[in-house]
């Protein structure tokens, strides 16, 4: 039996997913924990149909193109793997309208072809919708937004949970959506690891979750990978939780040693941040380029300008702009410093918040 | 013994590869690069050394965990498919390329992973770090194939399976066109350099086969014991050739060759072909097909370095390259051309007077 689901991010973009993998697909944690936060009643016309199980591909009047990819106009085949995973995926529809997309994996693409395919699918659609998504974490605090843009290991969860620990309200931890001046959070879990796992987390974790972490942490240690245990937030601390605020400040995070501050400018901030997006989308963006090589009109091919015009005007009105290097790994000192710094730009000429970080005893100058 | 292998590409890059623990390495570079053999180069504006070295990554920033960088410095430690490897990349704003490559020992994954390698996976990062020194001083080395008469080039740019090889085999031994390479030339404004990678092997193909379908696991024995006995391949001394025309293959479904001559507004967009087919080439096998690494290593070190430093001359060189192609390729006939799927004896009959037919 098929199982049906309707997702949905804000009302924004619909999907549905149907999951005709035998038992052992659903068993793996991937897809539920990746999409639950997501999960909608709504049965409105999906934006896309992600059908999940074996499909014989409808090569007929395809190209063929490196030996693994087939393309005709408004279609995709293509073969992939990384590792162990291997999958196979089918999209049809791209020249607009509502998508169709076929996805077969083995057990380990099962596990990643959620984040690899179907997520950069929902940025793809948002993007054509207006939408841009940042790789970043935000919480909100009174109605105002603050954004934490970075690429992995710059601490986006750790800030932001240190944050809503703190009194503010989580947007996400792992991926914004920004707008005309407004933040989204986009429904995801808490991307969670040995580090970031704190005091906020680990009392409403599940013994499975607990496991995981732990299993997960392990493996890291044998073999230097990273991998997040995927937790929903709105199980951990639904009260804490923010869908939509104005955005107040964004902030660059870069890893490099010691905590330090510098204003940048909006341009800049937008460089960096479609960079962090390309990267964050690497496969998939490999099977646009496949597609808008042969039909450079097609609105896939114009995904990345897009993509900047859309960033460049959510930034529009936003004054506080910084560039943060930290550390390589946070200690309760850099988190009040930086939770101070926030504090601070939030009540800029409020008294009391001026008390509240000095009060945390923050050492950051803001330019 | 450290064995050092120099090579100068027209006096454009110059380039050096140089290895411990055997003479494979060298011998490899001599194939791939045989016609740009140097006795030695004088500041060579790319170095390659394989083997253990000691990374300078200090005050790095660290991105996704594992890539270090800071100005004009990379460093991280990686693995994918048959292979694994720690990289070392200095140099890449624009001045000299210093590059330390050292294998890890997964190299079991696949039949004759282990000898090859060592070999292949060096020389692959090489092609790359010349195809972004080219890039850093305004010239593409586009993954087309060329050939050139009467000081013509005529590009014939396609992906992989568009027979370029095939039709370039043809173009040489039946109508006496030069060969400026097939599967890569180098463009800089409206002219067109020769790029040759095996030659050799191109050479023996063109004498013995049909077309580039036919060789098989004995052909290629055959090939590697004639190379063996000195079959070397030289440079034919094709110069630098103004670009005369553009073709774009692809495939197509029908019997017959099918030209169509494009507008000159599609300029942008051939240009901008010319660049993705690069970047995808990149992504497929980084040239070694079988090896499972399709993440296109190079360009994303490239993208975690653009990540920190997003308004570098790295960062923004695609962008200038596109648009000195457009300026040098303006007014240039464009074609685009549909091969079938099969490759015969007809296409390249078709194919020829076509170009009998666009050539002054």
């Amino acid at each position: 039996m098929a199982m049906e689901r309707y997702y949905s991010v804000h009302d924004i973009v619909t999907f549905k997913v149907v999951d005709s993998t035998a038992l052992l697909g659903r068993l793996l944690p991937s897809w539920d924990s990746e999409l639950r936060d997501m999960e909608s009643p709504h049965e409105a016309e999906p934006d896309f149909t992600v059908y999940v199980g074996r499909f014989r591909p409808h090569l007929a009047g395809c190209r063929a193109q490196d030996d693994d990819f087939y393309l005709a106009e408004g279609r995709l085949y293509c073969r992939d793997s990384v590792g162990w995973a291997r999958w196979q995926l089918e999209i049809s529809g791209l020249d607009g309208g509502a998508m169709e997309v076929r996805i077969w994996a083995n057990p380990w693409g099962l596990l990643q072809v959620c984040e690899l395919i179907v997520n950069p699918l929902v940025w793809y659609v948002l993007n054509r919708k207006g939408f841009a998504v940042c790789h970043g974490s935000g919480v909100a605090r009174d109605g105002q937004a603050f954004v934490f843009a970075g690429r992995g290991g710059s601490g986006k969860t750790t800030i932001a949970l240190d944050l809503v620990r703190r009194g503010y309200r989580l947007l996400g931890d792992h991926f914004v959506i920004l707008n005309g001046g407004d933040v989204l959070g986009l429904p995801a879990p808490l991307h969670l690891m040995g580090f970031n796992a704190g005091p906020l987390v680990a009392g409403g974790m599940t013994a499975r979750q607990r496991l995981l972490l732990r299993a997960n942490g392990l493996l890291h240690r044998a073999t230097g990978k990273e991998i997040a245990t995927k937790v929903s937030p709105r199980a951990l601390f639904p009260g804490l939780l923010q869908e939509r605020a104005r955005l107040h400040s964004a902030f660059l995070l870069l890893p490099r040693g010691r905590l330090g501050v510098e204003g940048m400018d909006r341009e800049g901030l937008v460089a960096h941040m479609v960079v962090n997006q390309k990267l964050e989308s690497l496969p998939f963006t490999r099977y646009m380029m496949e597609y808008s090589y042969l039909f450079p009109q097609s609105p896939l091919a114009s995904h990345w300008t897009r993509y900047e015009e859309n960033l460049r005007q959510a930034l529009d009105s936003l004054e506080n702009c910084y560039r943060v290097e930290v550390p390589h790994t946070y200690d309760a000192e850099t988190l009040d410093e930086i939770a101070g710094m926030v504090a601070g730009l939030a009540g800029r000429g409020d008294e009391g918040r001026e008390r509240q970080r000095d009060e945390a005893g923050c050492q950051l100058q803001l330019p | 013994m450290r064995q050092v292998a120099s090579y100068n590409c027209h006096d454009i890059v110059r380039f050096q590869v140089a290895g411990g623990g055997g003479a494979g390495l060298k011998w490899g570079a001599d194939f791939r690069f045989s016609p740009f053999r140097a006795d030695g180069v004088e500041r060579p504006d790319i170095c390659l050394n394989v083997g253990r070295f000691t990374p300078a990554n200090d005050h790095c920033y660290l991105v996704d965990h594992r890539y270090y960088v800071k100005e004009d410095y990379f460093y991280c430690r990686d693995a994918e498919g048959a292979a694994s490897w720690e990289v070392e990349i200095a140099g890449f704003e624009g001045g000299a390329i210093t590059m330390n490559l050292d294998l890890g020992r997964r190299f079991t994954a696949r039949p004759g992973a282990l000898v090859s390698t060592p070999v292949l996976l060096p020389l692959s990062f090489m092609l790359r770090a010349i195809e972004h020194r080219l890039g850093m001083d305004g010239y593409l080395l586009s993954h087309s194939a060329a050939v050139a008469r009467e000081g013509r080039a005529y590009l014939l740019s396609g992906r992989s399976g568009c027979f370029k090889t095939s039709l370039c085999m043809d173009l040489v031994r039946r109508a006496g066109y030069g060969l400026l390479g097939d599967d890569r030339v180098i463009l800089g404004g409206d002219r067109a350099w020769a790029f040759p990678l095996n030659r050799a092997l191109f050479d023996f193909m063109a004498q013995r086969l049909p077309d580039e379908t036919h060789l098989g696991p004995l052909q290629k024995a055959q090939f590697v014991a004639r190379y063996l006995r000195g079959g070397r391949g030289e440079a034919d001394g094709v110069g630098p050739a103004q670009v005369g025309a553009v073709l774009l293959l692809g495939r197509g479904q029908g019997p017959d060759v099918v030209f169509q001559p494009l507008p000159a507004d599609s300029l942008p967009g051939v240009v901008a072909g010319l660049l993705v087919s690069n970047r995808l080439e990149a992504f497929a096998g980084m040239g070694m097909p079988g090896f499972g690494i399709s993440s296109a290593p190079f360009l994303r070190y490239m993208l975690a370095y653009s990540f920190v430093f997003p308004r570098s001359p790295v960062a923004t060189m695609e962008r200038g390259l596109a648009q000195g192609l457009e300026e040098a390729l303006r007014g240039i006939p464009l074609y685009r051309v549909e091969v079938p799927p099969r490759y015969g004896p007809e296409v390249s009959h078709q194919v020829q007077r076509f170009m009998e037919g666009i050539c002054p």
